[in-house]
Order: structure tokens, then sequence, then C-alpha cells
């Protein structure tokens, strides 16, 4: 399946599969995914372990090349060049820093292949310690720097030589928080700054949502849905994307009147009298039920029942400083979470096992595809 | 401080025997005499002329010297050219099948030395596998002579020390993460970039072990030399078992002991500094 191309895209992946072992085992890392990523922006391969976002960026980095299906560099077809031939270079998720060579070194190690004059590399590899703040380290063995200090110089290394194509494989996974949070910042400053296409991989949603320009979710070799952080969090179009990025409630409604020319729909849940128009995707014309998707934060609690969609017993209060997560039982035995942003003059306290009211934002009632 | 007194004692205390020896005089039916001279030490480069005193070089010690660096030297180098694409093809297999592998390369050290040696010996000879074979396949008409040469001995003594080469370098290419390989294909070497400027500076330390493990020994090989040369080819370890034998020298035995020691550690000294100087060169 080809996309349509445009102008600006660095990164064209055409139809790619990725296949390992045989019959019967056979594994498909990658099985027929295609996406376009434009110059200059921070698009991130989203998804669980196993989804192939690592295969994919491996495929793109040259170090693996796909059972089927092409790769195109700014319209070059690179598909089985090797990684020395491309313009793109890879910050591993351990690093992979040279344990022979120091800090310096380390980061002319590119320029060095690619035969560059020797004032060009020094000036070079200036620029890329005071990008990254490592100039007093530059002699050090890089076996003799922290993690955070070997994420730096793993970027600086793979920056020096200005490819066309960054790639970045988890690479802030081994940090704790707070480094983690700066890092995040930092990445975003340097892609903004030198203008180079980013493309990062990751399983931590909130890390996608905070970094992106666009994000791909993937699951088990497929790539499900692509869209801006905005677009991914409020409109999935997929199950399993709504359920990956951030949290959701999905619960049985009974579809009545169907109106097939504006494409929408009146449902309602647990035989209750209040009624929502929702948008109604084709494949679900002629459902008489239909699971709704809506976010947590999107809903709110009362203690009156009177014009509530559902009721839910509280079966749970989870407090996380600037919001609370109710956690709820509804009639069917389906679970149910309100999501509320704590004030300080609340009188809304209500006790483990209370019949309670919900309600929903209506415009945030989503029926999916699938 | 007893355990290292009792290392320090062990180890130099039969060194200093024979360093004392080496200062003594020959008695007539072997053994020593407690009597000072230098007259081992003179013996181990000079002769005297039996008739006319002159002094001069003893061709015959030189070239015994000669050639125990010449063959040591090259074994070390037929073993590492030989020894490192063979621990590299072991580090690559599957780890299920490693062991196999290792195990194939180290079953000759499960055998005693002399059988091992005579099996080479059965290889080479005139009337052993190889010549027989070629000659029954018409490939040659005479047989090829490469018992008692020394050729015989440097095929021995690979053959015997490459179990030795291999296993070091192996311990250093397992431990080698091959991510660093794709880490510099993916900074623009080509592979024989990467093998010169990635690979091997990193697993150096195997290297150098292995070649030290080689070349020690092999220095101070007897029964290779002497199964394989046919006794007419010696090296530093048959002349010195000579004087303690029918030689009746032990002071110049025990002198040319002590200079095989300086060799070993003029060539480790060299060898280091090669290393060294190719450091400062990559850095």
């Amino acid at each position: 399946m080809k996309t349509m191309r445009e102008a600006d895209d660095a990164v064209q992946v055409e139809g790619v599969g990725k296949y390992f072992g045989g019959e019967p085992n056979i594994v498909k890392a990658l099985d027929n995914v295609s996406v376009n990523i434009r110059r200059n922006e921070f698009f991130t391969l989203l998804g669980p372990s196993g989804c192939g976002k690592t295969t994919l960026l491996r495929l793109i980095a040259g170090f693996e090349s796909p059972t089927f299906g092409n790769i195109l560099l700014d319209d070059q077809d690179i598909t089985h060049l090797p990684p020395f031939r491309r313009s793109v270079n890879t910050v591993f998720q351990n690093y992979a820093l040279f344990p022979h060579l120091t800090v310096a070194e380390n980061i002319s190690f590119g320029l060095e292949m690619l035969n560059k004059p020797k004032d060009e590399i020094d000036q070079t590899v200036n620029e890329m310690l005071a990008l990254v703040h490592m100039e007093e380290l530059k002699d050090r063995r890089t076996d003799q720097i922290s993690g955070g200090q070997q994420q730096r110089v793993a970027l600086a290394r793979a920056l020096a030589p200005k490819p066309d194509v960054l790639l970045l494989d988890e690479p802030l996974s081994a940090l704790d928080y707070k480094l983690r949070r700066g890092m995040q910042i930092e990445l975003k400053r340097l892609q903004l700054e030198t203008g180079i296409t980013f493309i990062f991989v990751t399983h931590d949603q909130e890390e996608a949502l905070t970094m992106s320009d666009r994000i791909a979710v993937m699951s088990n070799g497929h790539i499900l849905q692509v869209g801006s952080p905005d677009e991914i969090y409020y409109k999935p179009t997929k199950r399993f994307v709504a359920d990956f990025i951030g949290e959701s409630n999905f619960i049985e409604a009974k579809i009545g009147k169907i109106d097939k020319r504006k494409k929408e729909a009146t449902i309602r849940f647990e035989d209750k009298k209040k009624s929502f128009t929702v948008r109604l995707p084709e494949n679900k014309m002629n459902d008489k039920k239909t699971a709704v998707f809506i976010r947590p934060e999107h809903t709110r609690l009362k203690t009156t029942t009177k014009g509530a969609a559902m009721t839910g017993k509280l079966t749970d209060r989870i407090f996380f400083g600037t919001d609370t997560n109710y956690h709820l039982l509804l009639e069917n035995g389906e679970p149910f979470i309100v999501r509320s942003q704590n004030t300080i003059h609340s009188s809304f306290n209500p006790a483990i096992g209370d019949k309670l009211g919900i309600f929903l934002e209506e415009d945030a009632l989503q029926v999916l595809e699938d | 401080m007893p355990a290292l007194a009792l290392l320090i004692f062990a180890a130099a205390g039969p060194l200093i025997i024979v360093l004392i020896y080496s200062f003594l005089t020959a008695g007539s039916y072997g053994g020593v005499v407690w009597e000072f001279a230098t007259e081992a030490w003179f013996r181990v480069l000079f002769t005297r002329d039996i008739f006319d005193d002159t002094v001069s070089l003893s061709d015959a010690h030189l070239s015994i010297f000669w050639r125990s660096v010449q063959l040591s030297f090259l074994t070390t180098l037929i073993c590492l050219l030989v020894g490192f694409p063979t621990a590299y093809y072991i580090a690559t297999r599957p780890p299920a099948t490693r062991n196999m592998w290792l195990f194939f390369i180290t079953i000759p050290f499960w055998t005693n030395l002399l059988i091992r040696t005579f099996a080479i010996l059965e290889l080479i000879r005139n009337k052993g596998v190889i010549n027989n074979s070629l000659i029954g396949m018409g490939i040659i008409s005479e047989p090829i002579k490469m018992l008692y040469t020394d050729l015989a001995i440097l095929i021995g003594m690979t053959y015997v020390y490459l179990p030795l080469m291999v296993l070091p370098i192996y311990a250093s290419m397992e431990r080698f993460d091959f991510r660093f390989v794709e880490a510099g294909f993916d900074l623009y070497a080509t592979r024989f970039r990467v093998l010169r400027k990635i690979i091997l500076p990193i697993i150096k330390p195997g290297i150098i072990a292995g070649s030290i493990l080689v070349f020690v020994p092999s220095l101070g090989a007897y029964v290779t030399p002497r199964i394989l040369g046919g006794g007419k080819r010696m090296m530093i370890g048959n002349l010195i078992e000579l004087q303690f034998g029918q030689g009746k020298n032990w002071p110049l035995g025990a002198a040319l002991a002590v200079t095989m020691l300086f060799i070993v550690m003029i060539a480790l000294i060299i060898y280091v500094r090669i290393i060294q100087k190719s450091e400062d060169k990559n850095a």
C-alpha cells in the first residue's frame, strides 16, 4: 500500500514487512507497514514491547533488511543500503559508547570515518560538547561518567556527522524520573535548534505526548494510527489506541434511532432515560448495541442519580495530587473511572460503597470502528 | 604475609639456585664443584678453539638461539592468524553450540603431549599419512621431506599451542558487545574499519594473553623439537637438557636457562612497547 508522497517527506516507509524464522514458527515483527515522516518533525513510534517499533527503527537505520517493501530517504531508495551509506545516525538504548575511546574521540568517530579534515572535526566536536554541556569531560573515558552523561555523549556522537535523520531507540529508559524529564526538554530543544528529523521510539505514552509533533501507535507489527498528540488522544480510531494512551472507559450502550444520512445515532446506557447523540462508524450502521468510549476526565460524579447517564457504586478512590480517580462498578458489572480535578473547598466526599450518578460530556463520547 | 613469603620463596628460590649454579664450575662427571667461575657464561656465546685458544662466537649456540626465537615467533604468528578467525567463528555461533566447538578445540589437550607430537610425526613422515595419500592420488611421485626439518617443529608447536591462543581470544570476543559493531556501521565505518578501529582494540587483551601463552612456552619447547627435529635441530630447551645430561656441564645449562629467561623478558618488553606505541597512535 503506497501512501501519497509529499514534497517534504524525509523518510517514506512503503509496505514494509519483516519476518523472522520460518513456517510454522514464523514471527511477523512488522506486517505491511507504511508511514511517511516529514522533514524537521519530531516523530515518535509508540507501542508496547514487541509491537515492532524497534524493528522498524532498525530497518530505517539499515542494521537489517526488510523481508519485503521499500524504505526511501529523501526520495532515494535506501532499502538495501548498509548503515554506513545512509545519512542516518542512531542513539542506542544502551548508548554503545566505545569503551576504548574518550568522550571526545567517541564524538569525533563518525566524522573521522567520513574522512573530514582535522580542523573541521575539532570544531564540530567542540560544538557538540557545548551543545550537550559536556565540555569539561571531553577527555574522560566513557566508563568513568554517569548514565545521564553517557546519554548526552551518545547524542552528541550521533549528531556530530549532521545526519538527515536521527533515530533514538528508547534513549531515556535507563534514566531516573527527574533526569528523564530534563532530557525530554533537552531533546525537544535540540530537535528544534538543529532542525534534524527525529524518529523517537518509546513505550511511554506520556513521553510521546509531550515531545512529539506526530505519533504512530503500533501493536503487533502494525501501525494502528498516525496523528498529532491531540488527534491520537481525543480522536483515537481504534480501541487499542484509546486504551494505550491515557485512561479510557468502554461501556456497552443500546443503539436507538439511527440517522444514516447524518451518520449519527442515539444511544442510551443501562436502560436509563438519558440519551446521547454520537457519530456512528459505517460498520456499525446495522447494530443494536455497541461499546462506547469516553475518557475519565470528561465525566462527572454527583451524589444524585437524577438525570445521570448511569449509576455506579464507588469501589476505590485514588489520589493523584492534582486529580482524583474514582473507581466505580456499574449496575451491569462493568468497571468505570471518573477523574476529577481536586479543589481545596470540595464538599464532595463520597464513601466506598455509595451509589453515585455518573454524568457524561456528550461531545466526548465516541464509537470506535473496533 | 606468610602466603606472600611462600610465593616469593617458591618462585624465586629455584631461580636463585639456577643463577648460583651458573657461576660455579662443572664437575667431571656432572654436578657442580663449588668454585666460582664465569666459564659457563663465557661458553654461552663464545667458544675457544681447542688448538690455538682463539676466541670466536659460538656458531652452534647462536644458531640454536636464532632458531628458537624464529620458530617461537613464527608459531605465535601462525597461531594468531589461525586462532583469531577460529575464535571469532566460535564466538558468533549460537550460544548453544559454542560449548561444543570449544570442546573440539580443547580435545587435543586431553591427550598427552608425547602422543600429540607422535601423531604429527605420523602425519608428516616420508611414509606417513600425508605423503602416502599424495603419492596414492598420483599428485607426487617422491615423498616430500617434512620430518626432521624446522618446518616439522613449526607444525608440531602450532598444533600443540593453538588452543592456548584460541581460548583467551575467544574469552575476549565472547564478552565483546556486538552492538559496538552496529554503532560503528551507523557512524560510517566500513567492515574493515570496524575490525581495525573497534573490534581489535577492544579484544586486544585477549590477543596479548594468547600471544604470551604461545610464545613463552614455545621458546622453551623441548619434547616437540626433540621428536620432530630428530635431535639434530635443537632449540634452547634441548641445548639446556644436553648440558645436564651428556654434556656434563651443569653450570652451562644453568647459564643457558638464565639466558633464555632474558630472551623471554626482552621479547615481552618489545611486545608490550609495540602494543603501547600502536595504542598511542590510535588515540
